[in-house]
């Protein structure tokens, strides 16, 4: 009699809970206002809680914020140096490989005079250098003048006995034949003023931000990347700016070359084009050639 | 278990429900089902439903509680011969 008297007593109970929270759920139904009202206040502090740690400037909660996105940042930095690091070796390998070629090409280096900046902009008119090595020192006009191993400036324009004025390819009005890498084509700069030039290429030609532009009549030449695109489909042309890698304030000492700049013949530009082209094929193919011989051939086999 | 072991619990799951992490709020509700009577959990349910305006449309963890309550409830006496007999 007490166990089935219990087991009524539960399931009256159940019952009795069953109904209470239907007939709760209808009234919540009813009147939403109200229970939302209710929740709120119950779980504000819940709520406060949660603002005060993602949103507080105390001492603690920032303190936790900022360690979470102290890690989150030397992650990040992490992965740049890494991405930073194969890009180095990348570049090493390919001037190293670069070297190489020329040696095999038998392509000698060009010997430079080292000669300081004496004068620039604004002391001089824009896109204009005075150096401090003249005649005296070997150099002559229309020797092409570097900054670094590769990136070509300009070309002296003047030349007395103790000092040189260098024209550099950003100077309104200069012109020269430049091949244009990633897009590979062949397009006139203009000097533009103001330490800029431009390239001018039809519309269509999908010219792209970092893409090298190379001086196919100095050997070696590359004069800088493309940094900015100037695009509007209602012209028939796009323009493709480029500046110094250098800013002209910046250039302390330049290299000028010995020999003057040869007349460039279309010949001789399509050589060089040509052998921009072949180089940026050769660095894939002696990649995977090199990789192959390394792992699966020997010496009694060679 | 615990009466505050229970509480904590019950803390724990209504949190975990709040930050949208439902998988712990759930598994929170199961665990203390199976220690306290699970009425409990239908307060909890009708304010998480409040707090995110629920009762505007459909008061889902309510429902949702409500039916866990009746088979819970339900399935508790055959769970608790079922411990007796092992015991």
């Amino acid at each position: 009699m007490k166990v089935r008297s219990q087991r009524k007593s539960k399931r009256t109970t159940y019952l009795k809970t069953l109904i209470i929270t239907l007939v709760l759920l209808l009234i919540a139904l009813i009147t939403p206002v109200v229970v939302t009202t209710i929740s709120r206040v119950v779980l504000y502090p819940f709520y406060a809680t949660q603002t005060w740690f993602r949103e507080s400037t105390g001492s603690l909660p920032t303190l936790l914020r900022e360690k979470k996105e102290l890690l989150e940042e030397i992650e990040k930095l992490e992965s740049q140096l890494a991405l930073a690091a194969s890009t180095g070796l990348t570049q090493q390998r390919l001037y190293e490989e670069n070297l190489w070629l020329r040696e095999l090409l038998s392509a000698d280096t060009q010997e430079r005079i080292v000669a300081a900046v004496t004068a620039r902009p604004n002391q001089l008119p824009y896109d204009f250098l005075q150096i401090d090595q003249g005649s005296s020192a070997g150099i002559v006009t229309g020797a092409p003048v570097y900054v670094g191993v590769d990136t070509a400036i300009g070309v002296v324009a003047h030349v007395a006995e103790n000092f040189a004025f260098v024209e550099l390819f950003t100077t309104p009005g200069f012109e020269a034949t430049v091949f244009v890498g990633g897009t590979n084509i062949t397009a006139t700069l203009e000097g533009y003023g103001g330490g800029v030039a431009r390239v001018r290429v039809p519309q269509g030609i999908p010219l792209t931000v970092g893409s090298l532009v190379h001086v196919p009549s100095m050997q070696p030449g590359v004069f800088g990347r493309i940094a900015y695109i100037e695009n509007r489909p209602t012209q028939p042309e796009q323009y493709g700016y480029i500046t110094l890698s250098k800013p002209i304030a910046s250039i302390n000492y330049v290299a000028v070359g010995k020999q003057p700049l040869a007349p460039a013949t279309e010949t001789l530009v399509r050589d060089e084009i040509n052998s921009i082209l072949e180089q940026s094929l050769v660095v894939e193919g002696m990649q995977s050639q090199l990789a192959t011989t390394t792992a699966s051939t020997t010496e009694e086999e060679i | 278990m615990n009466r505050l072991l229970l509480f904590i619990l019950y803390i724990v799951g209504l949190v975990c429900v709040m930050q949208g992490w439902l998988f712990f709020g759930a598994v929170a509700a199961v665990v203390f089902s199976f220690f306290a009577p699970s009425v409990w959990l239908l307060p909890a349910a009708f304010l998480i439903d409040g707090y995110f305006g629920m009762w505007y449309s459909v008061p889902f963890f309510s429902i949702v509680t409500f039916f866990w309550f009746v088979v819970i409830e339900f399935l508790r006496p055959y769970v608790s011969v079922w411990q007796n007999e092992t015991v």
